[in-house]
């Protein structure tokens, strides 16, 4: 799981452009959205791109996204139970 | 009223007629025209359903009867249909000292994409692909030899374009004006929306709470507009009146807009208050609502805000033709002016079921009423908002 | 009727020096975005052509109260094309599969404007000009009319024009003969340009925009005659022009042989010094506001030399398929 974790700061960081952020500065269980990295509507969808990309899963109702990227520690734990790449 | 210009010509093309007299019998049958995807291959033929022009661009050019530009753009092809029918009827043989301002979003990326990258070895495809060039080429079809120019604003472009064109009459630059939009279906924009997640897989459902996006559809409409002093002398007919018009930025994110509508609201108070009218003037309004969860909300939240508890009969004929992009405003003015001449508003197919908030209902059967002023209603990505206001003659002064 | 002033610009180009190189595409060095005035959050998506548009607008509306502006215009020929190629070349490489959104929003032809009004939360007009060489002169005619017709009083005018790798790749395989920079002289650029356009004079008015004109080069009249007519509809004898500025769609001589009457107007070519992007005018019209105010124009290798001119009357004009006409007034 840490690594998944780890390479997911990392794909987050890459998809988003976030330039001046490192993967340290990212906590496991900090909000990505509004507060925290301050993400928003656009980049949700990013991240379900990459969802179904590189890990197989397809998120069709955009609702869902809220649950799922509260922060990496729920991203990392549905990406373990449902991936299939 | 001192904003208004006349309206002396309407042309359109559209998935549900090839021209305003189809267009208009479509509508009275409530007959849409959005079904799976049919003349670009790739993932969405045969798969997503769309509001589709049912002409390939070699028939086009066939109907159109002149000799057109290599490789023209379908948006080209299709506005050159419409104006030209909006001309005809303005009683114009040839586009001559009259501006031409269009909306579009696709502009010629519907044939530069279908070569890129290597683009047949002939550069002159990436000329193509500029908004510009698509209005150029069909303006030149025309015979124009006045101002060309194109407004770019997303899904607000064409009433946009109706607006600049309407100033150039009023300020006494041109005497007359030909406006409007046109966009054709592209891959570009079809897997563009998809990205958003703003695609249907079912007819549209404008306004109703269980709607679930939007479907896109392809078009073009144009009106002839003239000054009123220009025409006094003349025994031209006047199909109803742009009596008021403006545009408004929401500021509150690219793609999705503000809670409380808040362009929205600023773009309708705005053109009322250009029309010199109130809220309790406006018989009814064609909406924007394209059946995405957001717009339709902020677009209801708006109308509730500025109309409070007398909200006027509204509809959303995009459950006809789906999402024509650049071109709507230019096809849902006429929609618009149809309902002043015939005193009928239209029907908003497939509603079934209240939002929760606003509560608000659009109609869902064709009202015959008493219609003096039409509000339109167009929204466009970047918080672009434009409202233009049509007015039956009997109720100009 | 009132009158147009400029009271403020800001313009982003090429600078002479890399000129210098033989180079037929030639870049904007976009500086990095203070991250106290924008946060690399907001700007992360930015593509160079919102930057550029971002730059030039907040420096053109550092000595206004935003308060007043009451929209925001822009022209640009080609939009945010980056974004536009990347998109494109996704949906060819991937085969339409697992797309990206952010480029398709970023390729909107209004995303400058758009961006703009969400930084400075204008709810203003907000308008997006694309024809070619004449989408600022199609913006700045659209503000001109409503400024002159008290619709609106202050606006924030301009045009973006930006390379992009992918495109200048397709067009140098495409265009295997001798290339526009060795034909020409000029390079290939980019830039942007933003104005601030208002019926109201203040101590910041840069000069007035006495009259616009978009026309087309087939029209009834010849370029010298419009240009003739243009003059005497704002009643100005040709003597009174201190300047012609103008650039063209390519390098033909507008100014030949058989258009005598301006053969004693200084002309200056303005392409020579930025390069050749669509909406270059905008450098025309900042240039025409540095000469109206009689700057010095300290720029090593500019062919203008500024010596103890004053400059009242510039007429600025732009040769292509449509060509328009600015006229410019000292205050």
């Amino acid at each position: 799981m840490e690594e998944l974790k780890a390479e997911l700061k990392a794909k987050i960081i890459e998809a988003l452009n976030l330039e001046e952020v490192t993967v340290d500065e990212i906590e496991d269980q900090a909000p990505l959205f509004g507060d925290g990295l301050g993400l928003d509507s656009i980049d949700a969808l990013e991240l379900t791109v990459l969802l179904d990309k590189d890990y197989g899963i397809k998120v069709t109702d955009p609702k869902i996204g809220k649950t799922i990227f509260q922060s990496i520690e729920t991203l990392a734990a549905y990406i373990s139970e449902n991936r299939t790449k | 009223m001192k904003n208004a210009v006349a309206v002396t010509g309407m042309g359109m093309i559209t998935p549900i007629g090839n021209d305003v007299a189809q267009n208009y019998h479509s509508l009275l049958q409530k007959q849409h025209g959005i079904k799976t995807l049919q003349h670009i291959s790739g993932k969405h033929q045969h798969q997503t359903l769309v509001g589709e022009v049912p002409w390939t661009n070699a028939e086009l050019i066939e109907k159109l009867g002149a000799e057109v530009p290599k490789n023209s753009s379908r948006t080209s092809l299709l506005a050159a249909i419409a104006a030209r029918e909006a001309l005809s009827q303005a009683g114009i043989n040839v586009a001559e000292d009259m501006p031409i301002v269009v909306g579009t979003s696709v502009g010629g990326m519907d044939i530069f994409e279908q070569h890129f990258p290597h683009l047949l070895q002939d550069n002159r495809l990436i000329q193509r692909r500029d908004v510009g060039d698509s209005s150029r080429v069909f303006a030149h079809l025309l015979g124009s030899n006045s101002l060309v120019t194109s407004i770019s604003t997303a899904c607000s472009s064409a009433a946009n374009a109706i607006a600049f064109g309407a100033r150039l009459v009023l300020s006494g630059r041109a005497d007359r004006v030909l406006v409007g939009g046109s966009d054709a279906l592209s891959r570009f924009t079809m897997n563009g929306f998809d990205s958003l997640m703003l695609l249907s897989n079912e007819l549209n459902r404008p306004f109703d709470a269980n709607r679930n996006g939007l479907n896109l559809g392809e078009g073009a409409g144009f009106l002839v507009l003239e000054s009123i002093a220009s025409l006094k002398n003349t025994a031209k007919p006047i199909l109803g009146y742009l009596s008021g018009f403006s545009n408004a930025n929401d500021a509150f994110h690219q793609t999705s807009t503000s809670e409380h509508g808040e362009g929205a609201y600023l773009a309708m108070k705005q053109a009322l208050a250009s029309a010199a009218l109130t809220p309790q003037a406006i018989d009814y309004i064609n909406a924007h609502g394209t059946a995405t969860e957001n717009n339709d909300r902020t677009e209801a939240t708006a109308i509730a805000r500025l109309f409070k508890d007398q909200i006027p009969p509204f509809s959303s004929t995009k459950a006809y033709t789906g999402h024509t992009l650049g071109a709507s405003a230019g096809i849902e003015a006429i929609y618009a002016l149809l309902a002043l001449q015939h005193q009928l508003a239209f029907a908003n197919l497939r509603f079934e079921k209240t939002m929760d908030q606003p509560a608000l209902a659009p109609i869902t059967d064709h009202q015959t009423t008493a219609i003096r002023h039409v509000l339109s209603n167009s929204f466009g990505f970047g918080g672009n908002c434009s409202t233009l206001i049509f007015s039956h003659e009997q109720s100009l002064y | 009727m009132n009158k147009v002033y400029i009271n403020a610009a800001s313009i982003c180009v090429t600078t002479p020096d890399q000129h210098h190189t033989a180079e037929n595409w030639l870049k904007v060095d976009v500086p990095k975005i203070d991250s106290k005035l924008l946060s690399p959050n907001a700007t992360r998506r930015m593509s160079k052509a919102v930057k550029m548009g971002i730059l030039c607008s907040l420096e053109a509306v550092s000595q206004m109260d935003l308060a007043n502006l009451d929209g925001i215009l822009v022209g640009s020929s080609k939009g945010c094309l980056i974004d536009s190629d990347k998109f494109l070349q996704s949906i060819v490489e991937q085969q339409e599969e697992f797309l990206s959104p952010t480029p398709f929003i970023q390729s909107t032809h209004n995303t400058v404007a758009g961006q703009i009004a969400l930084l400075i939360k204008n709810t203003g007009y907000n308008m997006t000009y694309s024809q070619g060489r004449i989408s600022f002169e199609s913006a700045a005619l659209d503000a001109y009319i409503q400024l002159t017709m008290n619709e609106r009083n202050t606006l924030l005018v301009g045009a973006v024009d930006e390379l992009s790798d992918i495109s200048i790749k397709i067009s140098s395989i495409l265009d295997k003969t001798t290339s526009q920079q060795q034909m020409t002289g000029i390079s290939q650029s980019e830039g942007a340009g933003f104005f601030i356009f208002s019926n109201r004079q203040d101590e910041h008015t840069r000069a007035e925009l006495t009259d616009i004109s978009i026309y087309q080069a087939k029209a009834k009249l010849s370029s010298e005659a419009q240009l003739l007519a243009f003059l005497k509809k704002n009643k100005v004898p040709i003597e009174q022009i201190d300047a012609i500025i103008y650039g063209s769609a390519n390098m033909e001589n507008p100014f030949d042989a058989s258009s005598t009457s301006f053969n004693k107007t200084r002309k200056i070519n303005y392409q020579l010094q930025i390069g050749r992007f669509d909406t270059d005018i905008v450098f025309a019209l900042d240039l025409a506001l540095k000469l109206l105010c009689n700057q010095t124009l300290v720029q090593k290798s500019s062919p203008i030399e500024n010596g103890n001119r004053s400059y009242q009357k510039i007429l600025i004009c732009n040769f292509g398929e449509q060509n328009s006409l600015m006229l410019l007034s000292g205050c």
